[in-house]
């Protein structure tokens, strides 16, 4: 019995998810493809902080490396839509080993201060790479075409949705298998962890790497969703936005992740249809700050007041 | 060189005063600021409001430390308090929440615009030799000169700044001596605000007051503060001003641009080689 309520609680959400481009009008189709870009953030970052424990705000810098690498693959060297995505991915694992590596020693705090500088530095670096970035005046960003043909945002749409639910997948599978219970075991205590033999090093880049290739992919896809980018896209800021997302949904909870990244795009986006723009960041900081006093395990700790999202998440 | 080392000193001392608020904060509570230079924006433009309704310089500073005291007092009672022994992911991220609400309380009230700020200090250059030197410069270094004094001695001469230190030192231990621990950690917050508003007072003349301009200053701080070892009172300060100088003579010498990174490639280099920072000692890491 379980087990059809659990199938049939699937199904509808997958119908709700899938006929959104029918019922939601143009705008409304934005930004539930924004959610889906922030999901995947959020759930990169999830894995780093909320699985591993590593307070590192340099989320914004993988994200933005994402953005810039796909939008030049795209525009400069004439690279198609995924592969240009793929490659922004592995540039963000690329950027990853140079954060992580430093930092590998440092704990709490200090890795704290350090992640943050590296988002002033990567914004100092895409203003100054004039001739690539476009410098402090941005870029455009090419439209996605697949065999040609030029996808409006209903393609757009269902290529997003496509991209977050395999790399979903790939991410839940890879919190299940070794590295994930790795992941959990840092984090409860990182000397007990190696002394039952996890290189916990290794795993701290794995973690690192694989924040960086989820904040990269979705930089990629934020790029060719507003068709602007300019170096604002590393800021402390989307960094907090990161972090928010998963301490309003949950740490360490998949189903978290999507719940935080519903909360922190929505809200500032219906906020500002209804010319509400000036508040946007107190709403989410102050949702942060709410939700770690009295909520602490984030949104999805209501969920388990019904049955059935509870099953949903097992 | 001589004249830009020491408005290196200058900004690297102001700068120093932002970490060392930081700094305080973190040694007392164990909570790394995120919203701190968010802290000196707002009193700042609490300063100029005041100053605006056309009160006389020395009053309007006098009612910002006021403010400021009232401010960090706050922000302890209501958001900090509850979270002291907290896992660090909770207490920076409250400070980030803080410093987004802070952020958008500033333009709210204050609007975008960049303001003008008046400095105590006249401009006007007097020289020995080939350095010409201006109270706007000098005025900075002895205000943080003082205000060092002053902290050393409170720390060192007074009973509550003794009873801090013990507080800093061990908290149980404290707590058993009958330090009431709580009002020296909402004592720590209040010194470091007033310690805030007056490197606030002291950088908007120089560089314009506007509801992000902490924001890269935050950047140096905390690199400053990771310099002088982030448990360091004095290291805060030194770092600062050493951050100061070096920034200023790679800009002339090196690249501006790379005078922009300075403070994080110097920080990194800590980091790397020795990440309890220059002039702080710390026990190993017990399991």
């Amino acid at each position: 019995m379980p087990q059809i309520k659990k199938n049939f609680i699937y199904l509808i959400a997958t119908i709700i998810i899938l006929a959104m481009p029918f019922y939601l009008g143009e705008y409304f189709l934005y930004i539930a493809t924004l959610t889906l870009v922030f999901t995947l953030a959020s759930f990169g970052t999830n894995i780093l902080s909320g699985y591993t424990n590593l307070l590192s705000l340099a989320g914004a810098t993988f994200f933005g490396a994402g953005a810039f690498a796909t939008a030049i693959l795209m525009s400069r060297y004439e690279v198609s839509f995924f592969p240009a995505l793929l490659l922004a991915g592995f540039t963000g694992v690329a950027l990853s080993l140079v954060v992580a590596i430093p930092t590998l020693r440092l704990e709490h705090v200090y890795l704290a201060i350090a992640t943050l500088g590296y988002v002033f530095i990567s914004s100092e670096i895409a203003k100054s790479l004039e001739s690539l970035t476009g410098g402090s005046m941005g870029m455009g960003v090419p439209q996605v075409s697949i065999m040609g043909q030029s996808l409006d945002e209903i393609g757009l749409f269902y290529i997003t949705l496509v991209i977050v639910t395999l790399l979903m997948i790939a991410g839940v599978n890879l919190t299940h298998c070794r590295f994930g219970r790795a992941f959990f075991a840092v984090k409860g205590s990182e000397f007990a962890a190696r002394s039952i033999g996890i290189p916990a090093p290794k795993i701290k880049i794995i973690a690192f790497a694989v924040q960086a290739f989820y904040c990269a992919v979705a930089g990629g896809i934020y790029g060719v969703l507003v068709r602007f980018i300019d170096p604002s896209l590393f800021s402390i800021f989307v960094s907090i936005s990161f972090l928010s997302m998963v301490i309003i949904g949950g740490l360490g909870s998949v189903l978290g992740s999507i719940f935080g990244a519903i909360f922190v795009i929505v809200t500032p986006q219906l906020l500002t249809y209804f010319g509400l723009t000036e508040i946007q960041r107190s709403i989410y900081g102050l949702a942060m700050i709410l939700s770690l006093m009295f909520l602490p395990n984030g949104l999805v700790s209501l969920t388990e007041k019904f049955k059935f999202f509870k099953q949903v998440e097992h | 060189m001589v004249q830009m080392i020491i408005s290196g000193i200058a900004l690297g001392a102001i700068y120093g005063l932002v970490a060392l608020g930081i700094v305080l904060v973190h040694k007392a509570t164990g909570i790394l600021n995120f919203a701190h230079g968010e802290m000196v924006m707002i009193t700042t433009f609490v300063a100029l409001s005041l100053l605006g309704f056309g009160l006389p310089y020395w009053l309007a500073v006098i009612l910002t430390l006021v403010f400021a005291a009232i401010f960090g007092f706050s922000v302890e009672t209501v958001l900090v308090r509850k979270l002291i022994g907290a896992p660090l992911l909770s207490t920076a991220l409250v400070c980030l929440g803080l410093f987004l609400i802070l952020g958008d309380v500033a333009v709210w009230i204050w609007g975008k615009d960049a303001h003008m700020f008046p400095s105590p200090f006249s401009d006007k250059p007097f020289s020995f030799g080939q350095v010409s030197l201006s109270p706007a410069d000098l005025g900075p270094i002895v205000v943080c000169i003082l205000l060092s004094i002053g902290l050393y001695l409170f720390f060192k001469l007074t009973k509550v700044g003794i009873a801090m230190q013990a507080t800093i030192d061990n908290q149980t231990a404290a707590k058993l001596m009958g330090i009431p621990v709580k009002r020296m950690f909402a004592l720590s917050w209040v010194l470091a605000t007033v310690v805030a508003a007056i490197a606030g007072l002291l950088i908007a003349p120089i560089i314009f007051l506007h509801f992000t301009f902490m924001q890269s200053i935050l950047h140096f701080a905390f690199a400053a503060a990771v310099l002088g070892g982030i448990n360091s009172l004095s290291g805060a300060m030194i770092g600062g001003v050493i951050l100061g100088v070096i920034t200023n003579l790679v800009g002339i010498y090196l690249s501006s641009e790379l005078k922009e990174a300075m403070p994080f490639l110097i920080m990194l280099l800590i980091l790397i080689c020795k990440p309890q920072g220059l002039f702080s000692r710390e026990a190993e890491k017990k399991v």
